[in-house]
């Protein structure tokens, strides 16, 4: 068997030290042959090991020297290149420019949306969590046609009886379930920033596998009715442990009074570990709540307190198994569960989802949480890497037309002796190195963009908001250092090959050929740029334009000095007849409300205020418009409704007050309604049918507002808005209170006012009416807003290289400048004829990319607000946009060239 | 004009001074056993053999083979003898380090 070292050097010497280890073998092997055999292979490797290191050090060492010390190697080669660069520094600083700019938007977006996309879930054994959602087999359909576009619902919460019935049938994965709520503020100072707060049972950090950094629930924090709201125990982020508290070790015990009057806050007792992220695709939660069951659910411990239920499967469970054992679990609750007779006014469906649920969907948590946002956020991921290639794509136009116009250069040294590969070498390097700078520079402005984009971030991205954090990591560095090699590779491809394909001869002879083919080759880079900057600066102008229409959007109401509460009114069980019932109460909350110092007016509505979908069919519309597509959001208001949020009215007038009290049968209804419903006469003294399952009755128009977008979207709906103790139908209703006092204040004394009026009113939501219209807006604003900037950030780009093309194009004509000077010309003429010749080539352009866009366009009609992709004035705005810029670069080199010393210009070689 | 002698390294030197305490019988094994007599310094097996390579290179030694025997699986040993350049170089080294050593009185 040959010795590892005969590979390594010469055989004499192997021969050689093979004979001295053999000799000391058996010498050793006179004691212990095992003992000499396993010292002779040590001896063996270790030699071996020696000689191995020993050369690969004499290789590098000689390699190094080739390569950067000697003449010809890669140093010389950067040497030049560096040197070369210096001597164009405005396609240098262009190229470093277009780089640098791509870099720091693309790494920024791969910063932010890692965490969505590519990170794992920060918990321990991330893959065994999973979420469950709960619904029902066989949901009878809607009794009343729905709007098409309305999604109906098919899912329900959890109960604390459901979880306990799954945990039962399923005992070896832990189940637990969650309800999250945002918090107006802290109770100190104005506009105090709303924290998310989490309700968590017990085994919650059992489930997910993250214990707090610090302190801890006692049991004893889960034992307790809530009936009056007490001084909570809370476990608080890390987050909100540096923020709010300075980051103190005496954290433990410190207590925060959220409402002086009746004394109720939170005390810490622990503090989460830094990067926890709350398992909630709902808020971004920084402070947890131990679950205690509320009066009514203490009653009724079928009502469903939880939102989201999640749990950790031990291993070899698969999602089938659980979702099986979990509704064997829904089965058997539902068989513990009398059958109740369905009151008068329930629907099938409606009844039936009151009801115990039969049907699980198990999904893992890392799907389930950031389920929404994952899409968008694949699509601005591939934006940023168009935009990357986009700025690839212009450094190796750039690239491409400095490399015809050094074809003498290039050239001569091939006629020189140089080889194809050293000429490649010498290119890839000059597109390295301002490649190189271009992505430094492009992550150091990266965190301060990364603070600016998290800090816009809208709220309703839950878990990217919590997993971002704006720093530089590895997986950032990873990123740019792969994306500068990718960039440097493509963007030389063609410069190369045009470099290897040159033939000497031509140059030689100083044949007009090679003058010819430069000039075809810049038209087509100018012209495949224009056509590109034209498609992209389109998207921006249709964006862009979006944006401030949705800025200009503001609601036809009063949002100032409201305040909005969204309450669920459970009805008691003593209830006999819900509609009389419920507006009883409603009135004597809304008595018990206007007592509260600094409130100048309260109303109430039933109905869609900007959660959710549109229109319900509870209007009828006239006989001749039954068949009308025309969504109406139906709203029952109550008496202040008009004086407190001030409708714009366009025509008739308010109900008056003795109306409002006596219920009389009147509504003021929106344009749209008046405008389909009687296009052609007034529509007061016209009337309209309401129906529900007790009665049909008609209701007089006396007054016609402008519509508002009371949906959850940014676009206006038409309304109907009837007197609330005829037509109201929810439990659920949204009060608006006007006040001058402050917003965490009023708040605050409203909600204890209401739970102290009556526990079984829960409050679900709270916040301004201007931060409610702000947030409908908010995911339409931030795309339009992200995508906006991508793209006028491409126009930059192609901007600049469109300028560096053509100023470095017009440049190298100094020679040609100066002899049709010295023959006649005049500088205008000389102006005239660059511009001229730039000109076409842009209005080439110009056509190539409108036929492009006229097809692009349709992408980015989903993100459009109140244009059209195809909207004249924004095309104009975009085209003129290009033509001004490539007037610019045309104008300026031209004016200089324009100035040249016919005498100077004929010495340019 | 008598050439300077060639410049020897730490180890080069211990190398060639176990050479000579070796005498006749001065090859890769015996060089070993030597310097772990005379020194206390682990020395890599590769490390001697690629010293006395490159030494026998620079004509400061030079080796002859004997006979295979079967205790050496047949092989020849090959076995190292000082040269006078190398010798030079040594007496020149051995003043040069008595000449700094002298009037220095380091304490143990």
């Amino acid at each position: 068997m040959p010795f590892p070292w005969r590979w390594l050097t010469d055989d004499a010497l192997a021969d050689c030290i093979a004979g001295d280890l053999e000799e000391q073998r058996r010498r050793r092997a006179e004691r212990s042959r095992v003992l000499a055999t396993l010292w002779f292979w040590r001896r063996t490797a270790a030699i071996a090991f020696y000689f191995g290191r020993t050369q690969l050090r004499s290789l590098l060492t000689r390699l190094f020297q080739q390569m950067f010390t000697r003449r010809g190697g890669i140093g010389s080669d950067l040497s030049y290149s560096v040197r070369s660069l210096r001597r164009a520094p405005a396609y240098t600083a262009t190229v470093i420019g277009v780089i640098a700019l791509a870099m720091a938007l693309s790494t920024t977006v791969f910063a932010v949306v890692d965490g969505v996309l590519f990170k794992p879930l920060p918990y321990p054994d991330a893959d065994r969590l999973v979420a469950l959602e709960s619904g029902f087999n066989n949901l009878p359909a809607p009794t009343v046609a729905a709007p098409s576009w309305i999604k109906p619902r098919t899912t329900a919460g959890a109960s604390a009886l459901d979880i306990a019935g799954w945990q039962a049938a399923a005992p070896e994965a832990s189940i637990t379930a969650i309800r999250t709520s945002r918090q107006s503020g802290m109770g100190e100072g104005v506009n105090e920033t709303p924290y998310g707060m989490g309700i968590v049972q017990r085994n919650f950090f059992e489930t997910i596998g993250v214990q707090p950094m610090v302190g801890g629930f006692a049991a004893s924090d889960f034992d307790y009715a809530d009936t009056v709201r007490p001084v909570l125990p809370v476990v608080i982020s890390y987050e909100l442990w540096r923020s709010r508290f300075r980051g103190v070790s005496e954290v433990i015990g410190q207590t925060v009074i959220t409402d002086p009057t009746s004394g109720s806050g939170f005390r810490v007792v622990g503090v989460m570990p830094r990067g926890f992220v709350f398992p909630s695709g709902n808020a971004t939660v920084s402070v947890i709540a131990p679950y205690r069951p509320s009066s009514v659910a203490l009653r009724d411990p079928t009502s469903r307190s939880f939102s989201e239920v999640f749990a950790r499967l031990p291993q070899g469970m698969t999602d089938v198994a659980f979702r099986e054992r979990v509704e064997a679990g829904m089965a058997a609750v539902a068989a513990t569960l009398p059958v109740k007779p369905r009151p008068p006014g329930w629907s099938d469906r409606g009844w039936r989802m009151q009801g115990p649920v039969d049907h699980a969907e198990v999904l893992p948590l890392a799907n389930a949480l950031g389920s929404a946002e994952r899409p968008l956020f694949r699509a601005i991921f591939l934006s940023a890497l168009v935009l990357l290639a986009l700025g690839g794509l212009n450094v190796s136009g750039l690239m491409t037309a400095r490399g015809l116009d050094r074809a003498r250069e290039l050239g001569l040294r091939r006629a020189l002796g140089a080889t194809g590969f050293r000429l490649a070498r010498l290119i890839f390097l000059e597109a390295l190195v301002p490649i190189c700078v271009g992505a430094a520079i492009g992550l150091s402005l990266t965190v301060p963009l990364l603070r600016l984009g998290v800090g816009l971030l809208p709220e309703d991205l839950v878990m990217l908001k919590a997993h971002v954090e704006p720093a530089i990591d590895v997986r950032v560095v990873m990123f740019v250092v792969l994306s500068a090699i990718a960039l440097a590779v493509p963007t030389t491809i063609w410069p190369i090959r045009r470099a290897l394909g040159i033939n000497v001869a031509p140059i030689a002879d100083g044949s007009r050929a090679s003058t010819r083919s430069r000039s075809i080759g810049r038209a087509v880079v100018i012209v495949s740029q224009v056509a590109g900057a034209l498609v992209l600066t389109m998207g921006g102008a249709l964006l862009v334009t979006s944006i401030m229409a949705v800025y200009a959007n503001t609601p036809p109401i009063r949002t100032e000095d409201i305040v909005v509460l969204r309450e669920s009114m459970q009805q008691p069980a003593a209830a006999t007849n819900g509609a009389v019932d419920r507006t009883i109460r409603t009135r004597a909350l809304l008595d018990t409300l206007r007592r509260l110092p600094g409130v100048d007016g309260v109303a109430v509505t039933e109905g869609q205020v900007l959660d959710g979908g549109g229109g319900v069919p509870w209007w009828r519309p006239p006989s001749a418009f039954r068949t009308s597509r025309l969504e109406v959001v139906a709203q029952a208001v109550t008496q202040d409704f008009y004086r407190v949020l001030e409708p714009q009215l366009l025509m008739g007038r308010f109900p008056t007050d003795a109306e409002m009290e006596d219920g009389a049968r009147v509504i003021v209804v929106s344009e749209s309604v008046a405008r389909t419903y009687w296009p052609n006469v007034s529509p007061l003294g016209q009337s309209l049918t309401y129906q529900s399952q007790n009665q049909s009755e008609p209701f007089a128009v006396v007054g016609v507002v402008k519509d508002v977008r009371w949906n959850y979207w940014d676009t206006a709906v038409a309304s109907v808005y009837g007197p609330y103790a005829r037509v109201s139908r929810s439990a659920n209703v949204t009060v608006f209170i006007r006040t001058r006092k402050s917003v965490d204040q009023i708040t605050a004394q409203a909600i204890n006012a209401i739970t102290a009026f009556d526990p079984l009113i829960r409050t679900t939501r709270t916040g301004t009416l201007d931060e409610w219209f702000a947030d409908t807006v908010r995911p339409r604003r931030f795309k339009a807003w992200l995508f906006g900037s991508f793209a006028v950030a491409a126009l930059v780009i192609v901007g600049a290289g469109i300028l560096g093309l053509i100023a470095m194009s017009t440049a190298r004509r100094t020679r040609e400048m100066g002899i049709r000077l010295a023959l006649g010309s005049t500088r205008e003429a000389l102006v005239g004829l660059l511009l001229r010749e730039q000109l076409m080539h842009v209005a080439a352009g110009i056509v190539a990319g409108s036929l492009v866009s006229a097809w692009a366009v349709r992408f980015v009609k989903s993100y459009l607000y109140e244009i059209t992709p195809y909207d004249p004035r924004v095309w104009a705005a975009a085209i003129a946009v290009i033509v001004a810029t490539t007037a610019i670069g045309t104008l300026i080199p031209s004016l200089r060239a324009s100035q040249t010393d016919p005498v100077e210009a004929l010495r340019v070689e | 004009m008598s050439r300077d002698p060639l410049p020897l390294g730490e180890f080069e030197q211990l190398i060639l001074l176990a050479v000579l305490q070796c005498g006749d019988d001065a090859y890769g094994v015996t060089v070993q056993e030597e310097l772990a007599r005379h020194t206390t310094r682990r020395v890599a097996s590769g490390a001697i053999y690629m010293t006395l390579d490159r030494l026998e290179k620079k004509g400061l030694l030079v080796s002859s083979l004997s006979e295979p025997v079967a205790e050496r699986g047949g092989r020849a040993k090959r076995c190292y003898k000082v040269t006078k350049p190398a010798l030079a170089a040594l007496k020149h080294s051995r003043r040069a380090l008595i000449s700094l050593w002298d009037g220095l009185e380091l304490a143990d």
